[in-house]
């Protein structure tokens, strides 16, 4: 039988536990998450109750210009899959929050969660990451966004790591828009995605941060 | 009143809120949680910008097959698109349950406007007696109803 004392241990011995446990005890909960959306469906499916109003859904669709005719059936899945999105979202950043010994559910959850979850990358620049001060102090590697360098479309970061911080672990970074592979994965080496960040960093002038991030980073001398 | 219609269409907040608390008392071991405010706007934005990532792939694999109307099958295939594969089976259960009753109500519905017929056409005649003119438009109407049939 299976032991699952995972769970409770995690909260306690959390900072010494490598970084893979944890991503494997989301991986569970994921997993029971779904196993219990798909048995719950096929429980009850009433849909007098649609959760999220299928017109106002339609009208979010049609800002887009793009978008013309929806047959009736599909506005039915965007609600479905708009709720589900939701609720794997609440997941995540609850498990932040967790991790954070908070019992209140903060906005640099969620950004921690979008910036965890390769699939949200999408969401990157809807919910700005400039919270972080608690997750850069004791938590090592993971959670440890050390300056979230997320580029926006015009390649600019808006956020920075901040100055005298020594090169981080080396995990969590934004990453620019174009090279989504590379971010969002525990223990990869920050080679070309912070380069790339580095370089719009010179773009928009801040010398000065440069200059401090330097002093763990000698392959990117000569970057300016 | 002038309307001025700039900002986007937003998703009802107190049901993304009554969403959150139902799976956060499910995820908090004692029950004991709150959100804070700016956290239930940025989910509301989330699963706004969702619906619109959502619709715009869909609205290509549409387009791809030269078709104008965006089906489920277009939405089922966007979801594998952006990797959100997880959903598809949920999503098609939830879309034969929803295909199911949509069958079950247009048997229903079909004899239901029978009885409607039925019962208009006995109105009717009692409102007729009292000579007005209007009625007797009435009268018409219906008879072009019988026709749609």
């Amino acid at each position: 039988m299976e032991n699952n004392q995972q769970q409770g241990s995690q909260s306690s011995t959390f900072p010494a536990q490598p970084p893979f446990h944890h991503l494997v005890q989301q991986q569970q909960q994921l997993q029971m998450f779904w196993n219990y959306q798909r048995h719950e469906i096929e429980q009850v499916n009433d849909f007098k109750n649609h959760q999220l109003p299928l017109a106002r859904i339609k009208k979010i669709m049609k800002a887009d210009e793009d978008v013309r005719m929806i047959s009736a059936e599909a506005p039915i899945l965007f609600a479905k899959a708009c709720e589900l999105f939701i609720l794997e979202l609440t997941i995540r950043s609850w498990l932040h929050a967790e991790e954070n010994k908070r019992r209140t559910l903060q906005k640099n959850d969620i950004a921690a969660a979008i910036t965890r979850t390769e699939i949200f990358d999408f969401l990157v620049d809807i919910v700005p990451r400039d919270e972080i001060k608690d997750e850069a102090a004791g938590l090592g590697m993971v959670g440890g966004m050390v300056g979230s360098a997320a580029a926006t479309a015009s390649g600019v970061p808006y956020y920075y790591a901040p100055m005298g911080q020594p090169a981080p672990p080396g995990i969590m970074i934004g990453r620019p828009a174009m090279d989504p592979a590379a971010a969002g994965m525990y223990a990869q080496p920050p080679s070309q995605a912070w380069q790339s960040v580095w370089q719009t960093a010179d773009e928009a002038s801040f010398g000065g941060a440069t200059g401090g991030a330097d002093d763990g980073q000698g392959s990117l001398d000569g970057q300016s | 009143m002038a309307k001025v219609v700039a900002e986007a269409e937003e998703l009802p907040k107190a049901i993304v809120k009554r969403m959150l608390k139902e799976k956060l008392s499910q995820l908090s071991s004692d029950g004991d949680f709150s959100i804070h405010s700016e956290a239930l706007l940025a989910f509301s934005e989330s699963a706004r910008v969702f619906i619109h990532y959502l619709s715009a792939t869909a609205n290509d694999i549409c387009k791809e097959s030269k078709r104008q109307t965006i089906t489920a099958d277009d939405v089922l295939n966007a979801l594998e698109e952006i990797e959100f594969s997880e959903l598809i089976e949920p999503l098609k259960a939830s879309l034969d349950e929803f295909r199911k009753k949509n069958a079950e109500k247009k048997a229903g519905s079909a004899n239901t406007k029978q009885v409607n017929k039925k019962r208009k056409a006995g109105q009717e005649a009692v409102t007729e007696n009292e000579g007005d003119e209007g009625n007797k438009v009435n009268e018409k109407e219906d008879n072009a109803d019988d026709n749609e049939d």
